[in-house]
């Protein structure tokens, strides 16, 4: 196995790499103040209370310091970005309306096929920061289900969204979740109405079109006693030459005996600093599971979590990473059990490929009164180069003394012996490769929808191109 | 009276003369002083003491002059003295060692290089191989906050046991560095155990540094003390070496408890395997971390690294944490197994069912739990000793 070139074919294999002309109808300046964050909220005609949660939150923002964990940050310059594009006038109520070059860029990612099909339940497509096309199959919305972009929501469901924002995710909670609440825009609002169970998956797509452009979605699911939801979303951004930052916030709330489960597929290109808050409160019963991909962002820091807070509700989150030239995948998973008799289990497969660096980093706490916890916590990683790098940060904080919690971590290179009997079966080395990394992830993308699990396998084997010499 | 928080250079140098050391070793003491002043007093938000508060610790004791380390040495041209005399009658030796495994880069261990009160030098040449151990005792005799420093250094190709001992009943705090420098081929099992009263603090930093094909073994007892916070650390510094982490803990109430080390993989063919266990009992913490660190140039290195707790009463908390940090694609393996769990039940029934009293079902099993570990240390004198007393400890602790 030889080292990756430097000319690694990654940036020519990111297929996603092209930009539309960004014709904005609205383009507020760079940079950030309260003027900025008072007026997206005035563009959006948001009530009140609304604007005051922004404010307070850009307070937050400026107070919290950055991380200094994790990954080097030090190349995100919150001056230079642009907080708000709006690219279209009004939402679009089918296909044909949408301005050409938005459609042109959402065909080139396949949308309306799949929305031919009519595989997928509902489908909703962010441009920049806001959502430009949306449709929910008609039986779901004869059900009750509520699935639209949030901003749409807060204006005509703001009770719902009132009593839910912010319950899991305060704005406080870290600096890029205060962020998000001051300059959020777009993202997605679903409501399952009590034992509703959605057959087929809610799907979104986010794009970013723009230099230097934030994306700052937010994502609300209420998951009502006895209901079920699959939400599946799917993030790609054209090549810059400069630094862009998406930093979204997702927050689940999975009440008594529901099941919920949220699939990401994260293929941003390598220039985006991903920093996601993604958290979940799971009740008596409940079932949240995250299925996480990362393949691309130069950066991402991202641990989606699963708080545990009524008796018997489980967690799971099954994560998988590959790290190319250049990138870093910090990516993990949090448990914390805060009830009796819950149970969670983490599967992490992490890749790393050329200098391409991938951290697992997760916590599992055990509180005080959560009896009889079970946690399972698998993390396996693969080195396909010389200069790879993985890492493993597991956290065990336990303060019961009948919980039983384990954690297995190996981390190894591609088997000479693997490759040496596929070579000798006449498989060409490449393809080899690629056989042995489908095969190590396979616990994972057998997870995901056939459409899904197709495509990671097909963005992984595009990203290891020109790893072998 | 000099105290860790008030240390003065005057008093350092008071210290070193003294102990009429030589001029080298004073200018030593003074450069640790110099990076001591200059480093942040931790507190518990920066990572290495997230889990024990530096507060617990009380720091404010004087410090005692003339602590007390004991040493037994069998004969074969082994020199065993303080560190102040082989300053001058080992220079060479004892200046190329001394703060070669343990480096200023932390508070303590730089405290403890300007102002040790008692060092120990040990030295075995190189060819010699030992086959009795040696026996070293760091006491804390008297109240007050005690440096102790022991440097053990292996020629090449020696082979030797040390057993260190930690004992005593004050109230004292013990900021204790110990260095063992292996040369190329040696072979050192350092066998320490801790057998503190419930009113010592202990901040022990043990590093081995292993050279070419050298064979380290570190095993650790921690039996008591109040709060305790120790790193065994290993530097794998030249291609071939070998270490070996062992530990056995136990806690009860009121006591904190921390392991906290780093196997650093610098040089290729490098391995390491690490087990640490615990029994947990009463309002107590014990927290665990390891990291295995591979740098890209330390290929076909294999490591593994183990942690596992047994719970066995209300209020005791446990944090175990394996970190792995791999920059070399080509490792041989490398992993790490962590739990925290109970008593198995099914196991206990088995035994009952088989006539045997729950009492010594219990204790039958924890016995096995921990001689996993103590199997592997190569003397079974103290071995046998440390499960004697682990078994008797937790008597009567499960229901």
């Amino acid at each position: 196995m030889s080292t990756t070139k430097a000319e690694d074919l990654q940036l020519g294999s990111y297929k996603y790499g092209w930009h539309d002309e960004s014709k904005s109808v609205f383009e507020p300046k760079r940079g950030l103040s309260s003027d900025v964050v008072e007026e997206i909220s005035a563009l959006k005609s948001e009530p009140r209370w609304m604007r005051d949660v922004r404010l307070k939150a850009f307070k937050q923002f400026q107070a919290r310091p950055m991380p200094n964990w994790g990954s080097d940050l030090s190349g995100i310059d919150f001056d230079e970005i642009f907080y708000f594009v709006r690219s279209t006038e009004k939402q679009a109520n089918s296909w044909d309306e949408l301005p050409a070059e938005i459609k042109n860029t959402y065909d080139r990612l396949g949308i309306p096929e799949a929305e031919k099909q009519r595989l997928i339940s509902g489908v909703a497509a962010q441009y920049e920061s806001e959502v430009v096309y949306h449709k929910v199959r008609e039986d779901l919305e004869a059900e009750g289900v509520i699935f639209l972009d949030t901003d749409t929501a807060l204006r005509e469901h703001e009770d719902l969204f009132r009593e839910h924002f912010m319950k899991v995710i305060p704005s406080n909670d870290n600096k890029l979740a205060a962020l998000n609440t001051a300059v959020w825009s777009g993202g997605s609002f679903i409501w399952i109405p009590e034992g509703v169970k959605v057959d087929v998956p809610l799907q979104a797509y986010f794009r970013i079109n723009k230099e230097n452009m934030g994306q700052f979605e937010r994502t609300l699911i209420i998951a009502e006693p006895g209901s079920y939801v699959h939400y599946v979303e799917g993030c790609t951004a054209p090549i810059y030459s400069s630094d862009s930052l998406h930093s979204a916030v997702v927050e689940i709330i999975a009440k008594p005996g529901s099941r919920v489960r949220y699939t990401t597929i994260q293929n941003w290109s390598n220039n985006v600093y991903n920093l996601v808050t993604k958290r979940a409160a799971a009740y008596e019963d409940a079932t949240m599971e995250w299925i996480d991909g990362n393949i691309g962002s130069k950066v991402t820091m991202k641990y989606p979590s699963v708080h545990l807070m009524g008796r018997g509700a489980r967690g799971e989150v099954l994560s998988v990473a590959f790290a190319g030239d250049g990138q870093h995948q910090d990516a993990g998973a949090k448990m914390v059990h805060h009830a009796p008799d819950t149970s969670s289990s983490i599967v992490s497969k992490s890749v790393s490929q050329g200098t391409g660096r991938t951290s697992y980093r997760g916590q599992v706490a055990i509180h005080e009164g959560a009896h009889r916890v079970r946690n399972s916590t698998v993390c396996d990683a693969l080195l396909l180069d010389e200069h790879a790098r993985s890492d493993t940060y597991p956290y065990m904080e336990i303060a019961e003394q009948d919980a039983q919690i384990s954690h297995e971590a190996s981390v190894s290179k591609i088997g000479e012996e693997q490759l040496f009997y596929l070579r000798s079966r006449g498989v060409e080395e490449f393809e080899a490769m690629a056989m042995i990394v489908r095969g190590f992830i396979e616990p994972i993308s057998k997870e995901l929808p056939m459409e899904y699990s197709v495509e990671l396998n097909r963005l992984i084997s595009l990203n290891m191109e020109g790893s072998v010499g | 009276m000099a105290t860790l928080t008030t240390l003065t250079e005057l008093q350092v140098i008071a210290l070193s003369e003294a102990r009429q050391e030589p001029s080298w070793l004073l200018e030593r003491r003074l450069e640790a002083y110099k990076a001591f002043v200059d480093l942040e007093w931790p507190d518990n938000r920066v990572e290495e003491w997230r889990y024990t508060d530096p507060r617990r610790l009380d720091l404010t004791r004087p410090l005692v002059d003339g602590g007390d380390i004991a040493a037994q040495a069998p004969a074969q041209g082994v020199v065993i003295s303080d560190l102040a005399t082989a300053a001058r009658t080992h220079e060479a030796v004892v200046r190329d060692a001394l703060g070669s495994a343990v480096d200023l880069g932390r508070k303590f261990a730089a405290g403890n290089l300007a102002a040790f009160t008692e060092g120990l030098f040990v030295h075995v040449p190189a060819e010699v191989e030992l086959d009795e151990p040696i026996r070293v005792t760091v006491e804390a005799a008297a109240d007050g906050a005690l440096l102790p420093r022991v440097l053990v250094v292996l020629g090449a190709h020696a082979k030797a046991t040390v057993l260190l001992d930690h004992v005593g009943d004050a109230d004292a705090t013990v900021v204790e560095v110990v260095e063992a420098v292996l040369r190329e081929g040696a072979r050192l099992q350092l066998v320490t155990t801790q057998h503190w009263g419930p009113r010592v603090d202990h901040l022990g930093a043990h590093t081995g540094r292993v050279g070419a094909n050298a064979d380290y073994r570190h095993f650790e007892a921690t039996l008591g003390g109040k709060t305790v916070y120790l790193t065994p650390d290993v530097e794998l510094a030249e291609p071939g070496g070998n270490a070996e982490l062992l530990g056995v803990y136990l806690t009860d109430d009121g006591r904190h408890v921390e392991h906290r080390s780093l196997i650093h993989h610098d040089a290729s063919n490098t391995t390491s395997d690490s087990i640490y266990k615990g029994a947990l009992q009463g309002d107590s913490f014990a927290s665990w971390y390891g990291n295995i660190r591979i740098e890209r140039h330390a290929k076909a290195t294999a490591s593994d690294e183990t942690n596992r707790n047994l719970i066995l009463g209300a209020g005791a908390r446990a944090s175990s944490i394996p970190f792995l940090e791999i920059l070399c694609s080509d490792v041989v393996r490398c992993g790490h197994h962590s739990s925290v769990g109970q008593m198995d039940e099914l196991q206990l029934f088995y035994l009952e069912s088989r006539g045997i009293p729950r009492e010594a079902a219990v204790r039958m099993l924890v016995f096995g739990f921990f001689k996993e570990v103590t199997d592997r240390v190569g003397v079974p004198a103290v071995a046998d000793g440390v499960l004697a007393e682990l078994s008797r400890a937790i008597e009567g602790s499960y229901p």
